[in-house]
């Protein structure tokens, strides 16, 4: 019998965690790649890119908070 | 007006963000055993800690702390608000030694002094800014070439904590690489390691006897990411905000890398990247290819220093970027902050419920503990109370369960009960709880008990009964 029985609870609740974490990563990583391909390929875009991503915290917050809701 | 030295802007704003709570919240079971292992004498201090799994510098300072300032939970939280403070200071210093402008470096400082995590730990009667400090310590000596800087805050990080090895090796490999400083670095890493000798006959011991039982989660990729995230911006934030903020501040982390690799790949710059991304990548690579030891607060030196590549990305960007580089850290930043001075969760509520036990404590009552993890907590806060901690009490951390064993009163609940008042019995049960814990804490529910206090978080659960004894007498004679 599983002496820890609630050990393996946790782990799979870290495991979601973790790929949680992944995704966020990935995001990250995606719209960072995008705003440095932008400033670098096709410059007269990044006004509008700045635009977007200076308010994108305060959106996706909202956003987060209404889904939570 | 004249001007204010930039020192004492950063010293000002962190001594703030940590003294004006430090004892606000309650102590947590780490912060208890600091304080359970500062009141022996020094020969048991010792024999305490072979039987942990840290080393002994942290333990011998708040030895000393204990003896001046007493044991509140102000005093025992004092050492890490100065270390903190003095973190803060060292890596403003690093900028400067990487040649940053003032301004640069003075953003560096007020970063590290606000950081979210910092300032948790550094509100914290644990070890971390103490390593943070003799890491600080080692990278400035490394940068400037002071070799005895670089041993005394190596040796100062092996003997705060066990990973503190990732660093020095992360360091010392880096400097070994430079075919100039070669000979000396050599010769330091020699001097660090025999002078580590004491502390690394004791770390076998200590694995010995933990014996494969380490808490710690398999490594996995997102577990390796989880220290970028939360280790920067704290993870007391709710948690519908927790994934723009730690998406905001691993964008900005890597953005900041991208800007910085003008500094970073120079010479004293990989000093930086080796105690920031080798020490935790070893670590990480140890874990996979060894036994689970990632331990994400152990990282808090190298994310802090994250925060030279956000001072200096809010600093040297273009100018419009950089405005949108602030727009989108600082918010995060700053709810990380607030997050941490309005936590959705408490440190720990050892102290509301030690109130409660107080207040209707008749004489000849006793507390019963069904897990290891909980006398040293409660006790702090019920002090000279008789007490008994179950003689099943199993913990998948067997430096708890032993040492809890070895050194408290250990009995069972009939024991208790003998003694002829009624019975607190105060039930933990955590992820590292043994099913002999989880069975008798179901038992005892079931009986005549008075449920006094519930508190829930996911796994964690805490439960105070009052078990009347004459009532169990009483039913025990029937």
């Amino acid at each position: 019998m599983n002496q820890f029985p609630l050990y393996a609870q946790w782990l799979n609740q870290m495991a979601q965690f973790n790929a949680a974490n992944v995704m966020i990563g990935m995001i990250a990583l995606f719209v960072v790649s995008f705003v440095v391909i932008v400033q670098l390929r096709y410059p007269r875009y990044m006004p509008a890119v700045r635009i977007v991503l200076s308010y994108s915290f305060a959106v996706v917050a909202l956003i987060a908070l209404v889904a939570n809701l | 007006m004249k001007r204010i030295p930039h020192w004492l802007i950063i010293a000002s704003i962190a001594a703030v963000a940590r003294l004006i709570n430090l004892a606000q919240e309650s102590l947590w079971y780490d912060e208890t055993f600091t304080n359970w292992v500062a009141g022996f004498d020094l020969r048991q201090l010792f024999d305490v800690v072979r039987g942990d799994v840290h080393p002994p510098l942290y333990y011998l300072i708040q030895w000393v702390n204990v003896r001046l300032l007493g044991n509140s939970e102000f005093a025992l939280r004092l050492p890490s608000a100065i270390l903190g403070i003095v973190a803060s200071l060292l890596l403003w210093r690093i900028a400067l030694a990487l040649k940053f402008p003032p301004r640069t470096a003075l953003y560096a400082g007020i970063l590290a002094a606000v950081m979210p995590a910092a300032i948790y730990y550094g509100q914290e009667a644990r070890m971390y800014t103490l390593l943070t400090c003799f890491v600080f310590v080692m990278v400035l000596g490394a940068i400037r070439h002071r070799w005895l800087m670089v041993i005394a805050g190596a040796v100062g990080a092996v003997y705060s904590q066990n990973l503190g090895v990732f660093y020095v090796g992360a360091v010392l490999l880096t400097l070994v690489a430079q075919r100039q400083l070669r000979s000396r670095a050599l010769l330091a890493g020699f001097a660090i390691f025999i002078l580590w000798i004491p502390q690394g006959l004791v770390l076998i011991e200590q694995a010995r006897s933990v014996a494969g039982s380490f808490w710690t989660p398999p490594t996995s990729f997102g577990a390796t990411l989880w220290p970028l995230n939360g280790m920067v911006l704290g993870w007391r934030l709710p948690s519908w905000l927790q994934w723009p903020a730690y998406g905001a501040g691993f964008g900005g982390s890597l953005v900041g890398l991208i800007n910085s690799r003008r500094w970073l790949l120079n010479r004293d710059g990989m000093i930086v990247a080796a105690a920031m991304i080798v020490a935790p990548a070893l670590c990480i690579v140890v874990s996979v290819l060894w036994k689970p030891i990632f331990l994400p607060r152990a990282f808090l030196p190298s994310t802090t220093l994250l925060m030279l590549m956000w001072a200096y990305a809010l600093n040297h960007l273009s100018a419009p970027n950089r405005a949108t580089y602030a727009r989108v850290v600082l918010p995060a930043l700053a709810v990380g902050i607030i997050a941490h001075y309005f936590p959705v969760q408490p440190r720990a509520v050892a102290r509301d419920v030690a109130a409660i036990i107080d207040q209707r404590w008749q004489a000849g009552d006793v507390i019963y503990y069904t897990a290891a993890d909980s006398p040293l907590a409660f006790q702090y806060y019920l002090p000279g109370k008789p007490y008994l901690m179950s003689a099943n009490a199993g913990d998948r951390n067997k430096s708890v369960e032993r040492l809890a064993h070895q050194y408290l009163n250990v009995g069972t609940f009939d024991q208790a009960v003998a003694t002829g008042g009624n019975v607190w019995v105060i039930s933990t049960i955590t992820q590292l709880s043994s099913l002999s814990v989880l069975e008798e804490t179901d038992h005892l529910r079931a009986q005549l008990s008075e449920l006094v206090y519930i508190y829930h978080r996911d796994i964690f659960q805490m439960e105070v009964t009052r078990i009347p004894g004459a009532l169990w007498r009483q039913s025990a004679q029937k």
